[in-house]
């Protein structure tokens, strides 16, 4: 559509043309001819290698800083870019978890040996990264995380269970939420440090969803040894840091990406429909709300140089996409479009899962109540 | 505060509709809603010496040149405080038509209304001197109007019956839509503010009731429909082939956001003094004029 060019305009000059051609040439074509016929082994050869692509095209770390390997843009850039790849049908980075949570903490927070030991890694691709967070016990109430680090010579000893850690089976390090204080208070308990996946005493289980599919993985740790080097920032500063890395900027990044996949699924909709004639009403409203996101998404971007205005907007953008598929995929179960049922079974189920994870629709409207209108907690 | 290029925001749109703001504030930010809108807080002589009925003419035609998506900005703006003046009808008719520049005073035009009997309604039809706009478009003609029965559901929109039905271009019709959906999604931003100030202030159970997650929920889900009635605004000044779709969302969303307001005030909220209600009114009104566009 016309309107994007200056919806979102690139300040690299040539940003928007350099990363379409780079796209055409470099999206594999075993990717986006055989997507969803290919087993998890292959999925994950060709996502790792999508990184080390990215990196040697220069679109690794958009927004990171130059001086730690990144590109020195902004959010311009990366909702840019995650717009054109999508449209391109480009895999997704298999380490979006070191890219997106890992090297913005350790820029923020990490010290000069954290950075110069793992941002490399992380931006070349060559180093994947899981997320520890989720417990069996803690969902929605991430601080009551139970997960222990035990203090002991020279760093800790972790004993506990992590769960709905993606990427747990290729990750080589894992960004984990733990207690390392049993006695101070809550939210000033927790620590966050950077665990090697094939240390002693780490295995993995995984989790079948609703869908049939098996995205994650339970994590256990039973007495995981973790340097005092490898603990981002002070003992008990785990949450604060944890909730600045959530609750950023970057979920425009994310809903633009989701703005791409749910036009597809809405544009497959009305094609069935159209010829059926059903719920027409319905789908003009749809239709409306996806263009919504996306002209939401182009808002908060505008909004980029003020942190407030800008969080104002990003902050609905989670809500508004999950809730939105989820209407999407109900409708089309319900409607009678019988060449793409097994799409479509597929899709209602997997759509369960977005209200719930990255922070139930219940917890968000929390967030957006707490934190952009300032009730009180 | 409204930043130049903001989505391609001009220096008219993001100056204008602050200045706008300021006298809007000052004129009633003291006044209570329901005592303003029956009254006339602002006169039309200041509006008119501010050039502020010229501000969407091009500029060779001696306007300011704003845009539609400037307008969608000064439309949100109004909004805030539905003063009850003749301004936005004014500035779309001089946009469109140069009798209507030729005229010192307001004017306005009708559109369709189901009212039985009736053959069209105005906005603020009896304003004493206002001319109606016959066609919406670069030929029309003003007239007098006949006024007929008063439409008293919304004061701050001093509507009546006329005895003329405006004919429209496809694109006054267009831009004028789009115009009352960012009047709308303006009084939803408004309403929402106002309720999030009453959450944290109204104690009962001994604690602000903003502290209950019902509550919560309830604006956490009026930001996301003012957040989106806005978007929407923003979105049909810039894809005409979306603008009806999207304008009847934010009347939609808006009303919703102001329901969800009276809400949150209980009791308070449905009394008539508390004037909550003069903005589901106007949204309400806005809703019905733009259904009777063509």
């Amino acid at each position: 559509m016309s309107t994007e060019t200056e919806m979102v305009p690139a300040r690299r000059a040539n940003f928007r043309d350099e990363a379409e051609k780079w796209l055409a040439l470099n999206v594999p074509d075993e990717w986006r001819k055989n997507r969803g016929a290919l087993d998890e082994e292959q999925e994950t050869r060709i996502r790792w290698e999508w990184d080390r692509q990215l990196f040697a095209g220069g679109f690794a770390g958009l927004s990171l800083p130059v001086e730690y390997g990144g590109q020195g843009l902004g959010l311009h850039e990366e909702v840019l870019f995650g717009e054109l790849a999508a449209r391109a049908q480009a895999p997704d980075s298999l380490g979006r978890i070191g890219k997106i949570l890992t090297a913005p903490l350790l820029i923020a927070h990490g010290t000069e040996q954290q950075r110069a030991t793992y941002l490399p890694a992380i931006l070349s691709g060559e180093q994947v990264w899981c997320q520890g967070f989720s417990e069996p016990g803690s969902g929605s109430d991430l601080a009551s995380v139970a997960c222990f680090a035990q203090k002991v010579d020279g760093g800790y000893l972790v004993r506990g269970r992590k769960t709905w850690t993606s990427y747990s089976r290729q990750a080589e390090r894992c960004l984990l939420l733990v207690r390392t204080d049993q006695d101070a208070p809550r939210y000033k308990n927790l620590s966050l440090l950077l665990l090697d996946m094939h240390a002693p005493g780490v295995s993995l289980s995984p989790i079948r969803q609703i869908s049939g599919a098996t995205h994650f993985s339970e994590t256990t740790f039973d007495d995981v040894f973790v340097s005092d080097a490898d603990r981002v920032g002070a003992d008990g500063d785990g949450w604060a840091m944890a909730m600045a890395i959530l609750s950023s900027e970057r979920g425009a990044v994310e809903a633009v990406t989701r703005y791409v996949e749910i036009r597809a699924d809405m544009t497959l909709l009305r094609e069935c429909c159209a010829r059926a004639g059903e719920a027409v009403d319905r789908l003009q409203e749809l239709e409306l709300r996806v263009e919504l996101i996306r002209w939401q998404v182009s808002k908060a971007v505008a909004r980029e140089e003020d942190e407030e205005r800008m969080l104002r907007s990003v902050m609905v953008l989670k809500v508004l996409w999950s809730e939105l598929w989820q209407e999407l995929t109900s409708l089309a179960a319900k409607l009678s479009c019988s060449e793409h049922r097994d799409h479509w079974r597929y899709q209602y189920l997997e759509s369960r899962a977005v209200t719930i994870y990255s922070g139930t629709s219940e917890i968000q409207r929390n967030i957006v109540a707490e934190r952009v209108l300032g009730l009180p907690k | 505060m409204s930043a130049v290029g903001e989505l391609g925001l001009s220096e008219v749109g993001a100056v204008g509709s602050d200045a706008l703001e300021e006298i809007l504030t000052r004129t009633v930010s003291n006044e209570p809603v329901a005592a303003y809108t029956i009254a006339e807080p602002l006169s039309w002589d200041v509006l008119q010496q501010g050039g502020w009925d010229m501000l969407g003419v091009a500029e060779e035609h001696g306007g300011a040149g704003a845009s539609l998506r400037d307008l969608v900005e000064v439309a949100r703006v109004w909004g805030r405080s539905i003063v009850p003046s003749p301004l936005i009808p004014t500035l779309m008719a001089k946009r469109w038509s140069a009798s209507a520049r030729e005229c010192e005073g307001p004017v306005t035009f009708s559109v369709y209304t189901r009212t039985t009997g009736a053959l069209a309604v105005a906005p603020f039809a009896d304003v004493p001197g206002i001319e109606l706009l016959h066609d919406v478009s670069p030929t029309g003609s003003v007239s007098r109007a006949t006024v007929g029965h008063p439409d008293d559901y919304a004061p701050s929109l001093r509507m009546a019956e006329v005895d003329v039905l405006s004919t429209w271009s496809a694109d006054a019709a267009r831009e004028m839509r789009v115009v009352w959906a960012a009047e709308a999604a303006g009084c939803a931003a408004r309403m929402l503010d106002v309720a999030v100030a009453y959450a944290k202030d109204r104690h009962q159970f001994n604690q602000p009731i903003g502290r209950f997650q019902a509550i919560k929920h309830h604006l956490a889900n009026a930001h996301i429909l003012a957040e989106q009635a806005e978007t929407a605004a923003i979105l049909a000044s810039f894809e005409p082939e979306r603008a009806l779709a999207a304008s009847r969302y934010a009347f939609d969303a808006s009303l919703r956001v102001i329901e969800i307001a009276i809400q949150i005030h209980g009791g308070l909220g449905f009394t008539w003094e508390m004037g909550l209600h003069m903005y589901l009114r106007h949204v309400g009104a806005l809703r019905e004029l733009a259904a009777g566009l063509p």
